[in-house]
């Protein structure tokens, strides 16, 4: 494409005629999955991997190359060999528990040997690696990661867009452009998001508050689904999300990456840029630019449009490190702002206009226009600032002290349709500031872990209308989290236990004198885990915990209208804390690299675990007459599996298939639990055409997710027979098609990544149950979308 | 060509994210957590035969939504009368009080006001009676079609129900029907013919 900026016009068509003949050939040979005869792919790497501290081998330590995703082990005696590799510049990786992930770029030219010393860095607190589809022998509870080419996959999406491949996790959306991560059926004030190892502090509570988060600032999004995750916050009931970003870099030169994403549906583009160095002379200095910019028009659902779902985003973070092998200090700052149009479907005036829209099936002609880029009211915007300060002390052979101090702002303003006589807007601000230390100890009588102490002070303020009033909030909590390897590596037993205590205080300052009560908790939590490695292929995990949640603000102090859903909703300031145990068995399975079998079967049992009970009394207003609904806890029990398998069945060919079941009953009515995802099944087929001179990693995959529809739903009849909890019966059971096909092109020295794919293909109409604006119009329909990535280096020293 | 491009793309995503600013905490005092919110809706019914012959009638909610329940008086009219009634819709949480019929006025052509009559409480409004009174609009918006603020109402015979005001906002869609748009104001007055 170099051509298209000469000046010589014949020249130029010349030699793009060349390119694209040369294109069009390699399309051609990637279509008759005709193999070249161009790759070496007979070398190998081999070495020991080591502790640096204590120059023990590390046994069991995953080492893999991350442009071809090879990976392999260390053995008993920490030595390993990577196999089939082929002449070319890649990066490898080296996990394992504990460890910071090493990362390093390696010439094949030939056979070669390295030894890699790992550093005992990352705090317990602070992020988990993890290799494979699953759990490996790092926790005993279920850990999922989406990073690599997986992640590549999920680029230009929102974060709870990201993570819904992950076997488990569904997705909460309120219309096409908001959206947040249920995890087992979990969500909001139930899932924690550490952003850059800072717990996000934004206004969570809403269903149609999506996170603020930018996922290109992350290389890995981790999902923590078991039990385990208590360490991250006594409240963690659903599971953590770990946003994280990759460590700053330590080898001198100015690099980047560039990633642009084209999808159809809403005529969306996203651009982001990394750019990050480290300099010759002064090695301990690292620093990261990144920025972020979406912007999208108007959804298309199959055969109409969806009036003002357009949004926009930009978002940018700075970080810098100054790191000495002794102490190192890190500063980041992030910022998230985006504008979102509501459907103006959606907004309905009261419970009579939602009858009337039920009844209509589509949404009336007025609200299907056209395509458009602007956005107009209905619509939100929101702003997420981040300030973090983190330091850290090596100790030797004590451990490492970590200090870190964030402050968080959270703006939100939420505009009604236009009119006259709209009740306005809502505008929040939430101000958070945390400070956390933590000491994490390498070998302590045997015992690795860390042990530390985290305080947070909160202040809500709002303008305009209220709907969660004023208040300030102080959290502080210990723990320690221990973990034990047996010495023949077969063992792993790990437990955590945590104190956490929380106030709600200054509930006033409301209109009309509303004032609410303080509210004080504090709860003990505690977890415990083994994991058993019979053999080299299987690995059995079990985990119990006992959670402790403090009912949020939303929860506890909530008054007023739920524009989004057109529901007035009142907290209870009564509400006791949540409790319960938690259990997961996991089971992993794995002949060679070729078979892969992943189970997760888990058992959560709730005492108070409150919820949002829908009825069909009416609150009067001038508006006309609104439902009523009202925060309260009942006795509940959640189980569930999630289970996949990965079969290389033919050398090119690769099948998957995910299954993920939950039932969740509340024993109090002994009924069903409402708004619970319903069963869904993946199968997915993968063809690897095998690599050319240019084009490598290449994949053709096809992809059929199908959802059943959820028919275990509470029902309490209205006078009129209909269920009086829910105006609409959950929508039929669907099934979608997605196709993707993707290829890293060796163009110069750094791989160009290029995916093209179309989600939805066959435009099926359809609507989630987990969706709110099912009520107002079906979910948009096919999207055909094409990722280009490009990695740059500025300079090289 | 591939450097020159990142540069480019760099240099014009380094631009626009400098220029975001970022919004600061607006620090007021919470006092002023007021918002406009209709609290009230008059009818002013005069005979047309006699002006003298005055009924009004309020809905008024100031608390807003939940809280106290609001306060209606009912609507009686005379049987086979002719009266003009009059909409007006206000704020009285504020001081002095704001009169947001003046904003439906400037906003006609999104707005349609109608005066409906039904049996019952909170009815669809598919069920509106048309044999009680007849309503005709005297006002109109800038393009011609009925607003619905002012109207002749020609009672009929003797009758009790429901006597309701809604506002409906159609902004592009209105046509002089009900169904475009959603709700701005529903109000339900009781109400006797006698």
């Amino acid at each position: 494409m170099e051509v298209l900026y000469h000046d010589d016009g014949y020249t130029s068509r010349i030699l793009f005629m060349n390119m694209i003949q040369r294109v069009v050939s390699l399309l051609a040979l990637c279509l008759l999955f005709v193999r070249t005869g161009y790759a070496q792919c007979t070398y190998t790497l081999s070495g020991k991997i080591t502790d640096s501290q204590t120059n023990e081998a590390l046994i069991g330590a995953t080492i893999g190359v991350v442009e071809t995703q090879q990976a392999t082990a260390t053995d008993e005696r920490g030595f390993y060999k990577l196999n089939g590799l082929c002449a070319g510049t890649y990066t490898i990786r080296v996990m394992h528990i504990g460890c910071k992930t090493y990362q390093f770029s390696y010439t094949v030219a030939g056979d070669g040997k390295r030894n890699i010393q790992l550093e005992h860095a990352i705090s317990e607190l602070q992020g988990i690696t993890v290799a494979g589809v699953s759990s490996q022998k790092s926790m005993s509870g279920p850990v999922s990661e989406v990073s690599g080419k997986t992640l590549e996959k999920v680029r230009g999406l929102s974060l709870a867009e990201s993570l819904k491949d992950v076997n488990g996790v569904t997705m909460l959306s309120t219309g096409a452009t908001v959206s947040k991560p249920i995890i087992n059926g979990l969500h909001s004030n139930r899932v924690l998001i550490y952003n850059n190892g800072v717990r996000q502090e934004g206004q969570q509570w809403g269903t149609d508050h999506a996170p603020e988060v930018d996922p290109f600032i992350a290389n890995k999004l981790v999902v923590i689904k078991g039990a385990n995750a208590i360490r991250y916050g006594g409240d963690a009931v659903g599971g953590v999300i770990l946003v994280e970003p990759k460590p700053l870099p330590t080898t001198p030169g100015i690099s980047g990456e560039l990633n642009l994403g084209a999808f159809s549906n809403n005529r969306m583009g996203v651009t982001s840029a990394t750019v990050e160095g480290n300099f010759a002379k002064i090695p301990a200095l690292s620093w990261r630019v990144q920025g972020t910019l979406r912007k999208g028009g108007t959804y298309r659902a199959p055969g109409y449009w969806l009036d003002n779902t357009g949004m926009e985003e930009k978002n940018f973070s700075l970080a810098t490190g100054w790191r000495k092998e002794k102490y190192g200090l890190e500063l980041f700052y992030s910022q998230f702002n985006t504008n979102i149009g509501v459907f103006t479907g959606s907004h309905i005036g009261n419970r009579k206009d939602l009858e009337e829209t039920i009844k209509r099936d589509r949404p009336l002609p007025e609200f299907t226009h056209g395509f458009s880029y602007d956005i107009n009211r209905p619509m939100q915007t929101a702003e997420h600032e981040l300030f973090k300060a983190k330091a850290y002390l090596n100790t030797g052979k004590i451990g490492k002290i970590n200090l870190d101090f964030s402050r968080q702002f959270n703006y939100r303003d939420e505009l009604d349709r236009n009119s006259a006589l709209s009740v306005n807007n809502l505008k929040l601000n939430l101000t958070t500031y945390t400070a956390n230390l933590a000491w994490d100890h390498y070998n302590w009588h045997g015992l690795r872990g860390t042990i530390g102490a985290t305080g947070t002070y909160q202040r809500n303020h709002y303008q305009s209308r209220m709907f969660i009033p004023n208040y300030e909030s102080i959290a502080w909590g210990v723990f320690a989290a221990e973990k034990w390897e047996s010495k023949n590596n077969q063992w792993m037993l790990e437990g955590a236990i945590r104190y956490d205590n929380k106030s709600y205080t200054d509930v006033h300052d409301n209109l009309h004198e509303k004032n609410f009560r303080d509210r004080d908790f504090a709860g003990l939590t505690g977890t415990l885990g083994a994991t058993w490695y019979p053999n080299q292929r299987t690995t059995i995990a079990f985990n119990a915990t006992n959670v402790y949640r403090v009912p949020g603000p939303n929860e506890l102090y909530a008054y007023g209208i739920h524009h989004g859903t057109a529901m007035f909703e009142e907290g209870d300031r009564n509400l006791k804390a949540e409790q319960g145990i938690k259990m997961n068995l996991s089971g992993n399975y794995k002949i060679s690299d070729n078979f892969e079998a992943d189970v997760v079967v888990y058992y959560n049992r709730f005492q108070n675990f409150i919820f949002l009970q829908l009825t069909d009394s009416l609150q009067g207003s001038v508006r006309g007459f609104f439902p009523y609904a009202y925060y309260t806890q009942a006795n509940v029990n959640m189980k569930g599996v999630d289970a996949q398998i990965r079969w290389h069945f033919l050398p090119k060919w690769q099948f998957s298939s995910k299954a993920s079941i939950l039932r969740a009953r509340n024993e109090d009515i002994n009924d069903w639990l409402i708004s619970m995802p319903s069963d869904r099944f993946t199968q997915d087929l993968t063809f690897y055409p095998g690599d050319t001179k240019r084009l490598k990693d290449s994949y053709f995959s096809l992809t059929v997710s199908s959802v059943t529809k959820q028919t275990r739903v509470p029902f309490e009849a209205n006078d009129k027979g209909e269920n009086k909890l829910d105006l609409m019966a959950p929508p039929n059971a669907y099934t979608l098609v997605n196709l993707e096909a993707g290829t890293d092109w060796h163009l110069g020295k750094r791989p160009i990544g290029f995916i093209l794919g179309a989600s939805n293909l066959l435009n099926q109409k359809y609507r989630e149950y987990l969706n709110t604006f099912r009520y107002f119009a079906d979910d948009p329909g096919i999207n055909v979308y094409l990722k280009v990535k490009v990695p740059f280096t500025i300079t090289k020293k | 060509m591939l450097k020159r491009f990142s540069t480019l793309a760099m240099i014009v995503l380094g631009t626009s994210l400098f220029f975001t600013a970022c919004k600061k905490e607006d620090d007021n005092d919470p006092t002023e957590n007021a918002n406009e919110e209709i609290t009230t809706l008059k009818l002013t019914f005069v005979n047309n035969a006699n002006a003298a012959d005055k009924v009004v009638a309020n809905w008024r909610d100031i608390d807003g939504i939940g809280g106290n329940a609001p306060t209606i008086d009912s609507v009686i009219l005379k049987a086979n009368t002719t009266y003009t009634v009059y909409t007006d819709v206000y704020d009285e949480r504020v001081s002095p009080v704001d009169t947001v019929t003046a904003e439906i006025i400037k906003e006609g052509i999104e707005h349609r006001v109608f005066h409906l009559f039904f049996a019952t409480a909170n009815s669809s409004v598919a069920d509106a009676l048309t044999n009680v009174a007849t309503v005709t609009p005297l006002d109109k918006d800038e393009k011609g079609l009925p607003l619905g603020l002012e109207n002749t109402i020609a009672t009929k015979g003797a009758f009790k129900g429901v006597y309701r005001v809604i506002i409906r906002h159609q902004p592009g869609a209105k046509d002089g029907t009900f169904a475009p748009g959603s709700t701005d104001v529903d109000t339900e007055f009781p109400f006797a013919i006698k």
